[in-house]
């Protein structure tokens, strides 16, 4: 189907893999219009395709790998690509981002999106160039490791994007994740279906290329958007020199690093696996996406080898959340991991709750905070599904629904929470509860930017937070559909300010910005009527614009978002999900940081109802037909 | 004597992660800095987060606020998100 607008291929393909059936998925210029790309493209397709009787392991569940306009048009921080589908974790929708190079590839073979149906009888793997899917065995690969996998697949089909999976989606862990080289769609299970699919791996090439519709004005706005990136502080400056590492430290000076299973927000070690230390002692170099001037990757030499580095996250959940302060230990098992082939979030998150069930002797297992040596073995134990390892790989809220702990589960509906603790970012703990796939940071909204990280407005206050975290999570939806890291919206906050955080000009910004909720939501109701330009700060828009030729400003990017997260949140809604379900655990609302002054919870219930009626859903969580029409996803499924 | 801590890019351009050091005030402690390590001005220093004993010093008497013995002072340069 040829589109009109430019950085699109125009098709998408859908294969079945049980019938071995190939055709071209129907998607039109006003679906672009409407829903851009990536992630929320992805929940167009599952909310037209799948029923409510639809489960996670089932024939009918989709994978739904999508790339934006931007993805493989040279733009800053757009090779990215998504990857849809109902999470084994949570039962509801889920899409995790990805940097590897499987995106660019599958644009070069002529194609916007790749939906996978069906489930094989045997293991398989696909081959995808230009117009033509061959359907290989793959019991030669099926038990190998992700990095061995994509070995032996490069050999097979030289300078190609693959995805892949290894023993732990294979075995149906349900946070298995998906590779692209180094790169994973980490989060939520996508590689327990992929695994459950029998599809191993898929392989993609071609030699197509997307033409924008104004080359030489997209090579001007990608040529700023570079240099802006590359001048501001953090893009320039902390992500390249120091990782996502580089937050720990101001994470636990701020108390609200996840330590010893999220009981505390400060952990003692904290320096020993920091991000400083990390590039003090086993940092090589820094390492990008495609066509990313950021390069914000690690490769660290640990045991005399060169290898990828972790991310804060990593380090989060398998070392203060468990309390382990070795820096190697986390190095090595990163490696492990990503060859298992899980995420390491939740693979930390419920090695932490199985630790604090042995403590309190709900359920013996032998695993201890702060004694670890043994557990790359459980890892190998979980994503092989042995012994204690068979129950882990079932995640927290089903260890806790079989042992109890509930109360200390720590994972909103069903994925296990990210390493910042909300009780001292409490936004951050709303972004958590309404997020659409559960525990994350970054679908949550990512407020903790502002409650301390970067700005410092007040992190325990309510006001403004649900106005903030609808518009924060509105842009980031609509950043990610078109293809473009969500790091790459840093440049969009003043250096100005970031860089000066104890200017006049800055502490008023902070004080002002609670205090702003109501202007904040009047963009959030009318993006479109006030800011229907383009902002300086932020090239995105300009360059969807120089790209596809699409209408496009800063209210519109806005709406785009509010309509994805709206949908996504309409699909969940169809399958059941109701306001219990925007939930955190009883220890971040009802039970404050052991000796933390002041003494906080997260306020969530306040916090919720005034994000429900910011979004326009009703006291159930649910949108409100008024809403739908106003997002036009009134009557928009077949 | 004050324990000073540096972290995020400000320790890397520093190259040390800790110094003790004796002042009675914050500003004190930024020109003492400075003098030691003459490459990180003041200026840079300044634009740092700083806190002392866990608490940010716009939460204190900013740039004056006062130090003893024994207190702990973090300077962490502008962080971003992950
Ligand atoms: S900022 Fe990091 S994650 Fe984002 S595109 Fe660049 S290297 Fe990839």
């Amino acid at each position: 189907m040829f589109s009109n607008y430019g950085g699109y291929m125009g098709k998408t393909l859908l294969v079945n893999i049980a019938k071995r059936e190939v055709r071209e998925y129907p998607w039109t210029d006003r679906a672009r219009e409407l829903f851009l790309g990536g992630k929320i493209m992805a929940a167009k397709i599952l909310y037209d395709n799948l029923t409510v009787e639809t489960t996670p392991f089932s024939k009918d569940n989709m994978l739904v790998i999508t790339t934006g306009p931007l993805t493989g048009t040279g733009a800053p921080c757009s090779s990215r690509f998504n990857i849809s589908t109902l999470s084994p974790l949570t039962g509801l929708i889920t899409s995790s981002n990805c940097g590897g190079d499987f995106g660019l590839m599958l644009k070069k073979a002529g194609y916007d999106g790749l939906i996978i149906t069906g489930k094989a009888e045997q293991p398989l793997w696909l081959e995808i160039e230009s117009n033509h899917v061959k359907f290989h065995d793959a019991t030669d690969l099926w038990g190998e490791l992700t990095g061995k996998t994509q070995q032996l697949l490069e050999r097979k089909v030289k300078k190609s994007g693959k995805l892949v999976i290894g023993p732990a989606g294979e075995n149906l862990v349900r946070y298995a994740s998906i590779f692209s080289g180094e790169r994973t769609a980490g989060r939520a299970g996508v590689g327990a279906i992929m695994g459950w699919k029998k599809l191993k791996a898929v392989v993609v090439r071609g030699r197509e290329r997307a033409s924008p519709v104004n080359a030489n004005l997209m090579k001007k706005v990608y040529k700023k958007w570079i240099k802006r990136l590359q001048q501001h502080s953090l893009t320039g400056n902390q992500l390249p020199r120091l990782g996502t590492a580089g937050l720990l430290s101001s994470m636990n000076a701020h108390k609200i690093l996840a330590t010893r299973n999220f009981k505390y927000g400060q952990y003692k070690d904290f320096e020993k696996v920091s991000g400083e230390y990390l590039a003090e002692k086993y940092l090589i170099k820094n390492k990008g996406c495609t066509s990313c001037p950021i390069r914000c990757g690690r490769v660290v030499k640990v045991n005399g080898q060169e290898v990828k580095g972790p991310e804060l996250e990593t380090i989060g959940l398998l070392g203060p959340n468990i309390e382990n302060n070795s820096l190697k230990q986390i190095l090595q098992w990163n490696v492990l991991l990503d060859d298992l082939g899980m995420d390491s979030i939740s693979t930390g998150g419920s090695i932490a709750f199985a630790m604090e069930l042995h403590e309190k002797g709900i359920w013996k297992t032998g695993l201890q905070f702060g004694k670890t040596d043994h557990l790359a073995d459980i890892f190998k134990d979980i994503a092989y599904r042995e012994g204690i390892g068979d129950l882990l790989a079932e995640g927290t809220k089903r260890l806790a629904e079989r042992f109890g702990g509930k109360n200390f589960a720590m994972h909103s509906k069903g994925m296990e929470l990210a390493a910042y603790e909300p009780r001292g970012a409490v936004g951050q703990g709303l972004g958590y509860a309404v997020s659409n796939r559960g525990g994350c940071h970054l679908n949550a909204g990512y407020l903790v930017l502002l409650e301390g990280l970067s700005f410092d407005i007040d992190p325990f206050t309510t006001k403004a937070k649900a106005a903030l975290v609808t518009i924060f999570q509105n842009v980031m939806e609509a950043t990610s559909a078109a293809g473009s890291c969500i790091f790459s919206l840093y440049s969009m906050f003043p250096d100005l300010i970031i860089s000066k955080p104890n200017s006049k000009l800055t502490r008023l910004v902070n004080n002002l910005l609670p205090r702003m909720g109501w202007l904040v939501n009047i963009i959030n109701k009318y993006p479109t009527k006030v800011v229907p330009f383009d902002l300086p700060n932020v090239p995105l828009t300009r360059a969807i614009k120089s790209v596809t030729g699409l209408k496009m400003n800063f209210g519109k990017l806005l709406e785009i978002g509010a309509r994805g997260y709206t949908l996504e949140r309409l699909l969940n809604v169809k399958r059941g999900l109701t306001a219990l379900a925007d939930y955190l655990p009883h220890r971040l609302t009802n039970v404050s940081q052991p000796s933390a002054k002041p003494e906080t919870v997260v306020p969530l219930a306040k916090m919720k109802k005034e994000y429900y009626k910011i979004r326009g859903w009703d006291r159930l969580g649910r949108p409100t037909n008024r809403t739908l029409k106003k997002l036009k996803l009134l009557g928009v499924s077949k | 004597m004050i324990l000073v801590r540096f972290f995020g890019t400000l320790r890397l351009s520093i190259g040390e992660s800790r110094l003790e050091m004796e002042a009675e005030r914050i500003d004190q402690l930024l020109v003492k800095i400075n003098q030691k390590y003459n490459k990180i001005g003041i200026k840079q220093l300044k634009n740092a987060v700083i806190f002392i004993n866990n608490q940010n010093i716009n939460k204190l008497e900013r740039f004056k606020s006062r130090l003893k013995d024994g207190d702990e002072v973090l300077f962490i340069s502008a962080m971003g998100g992950g």
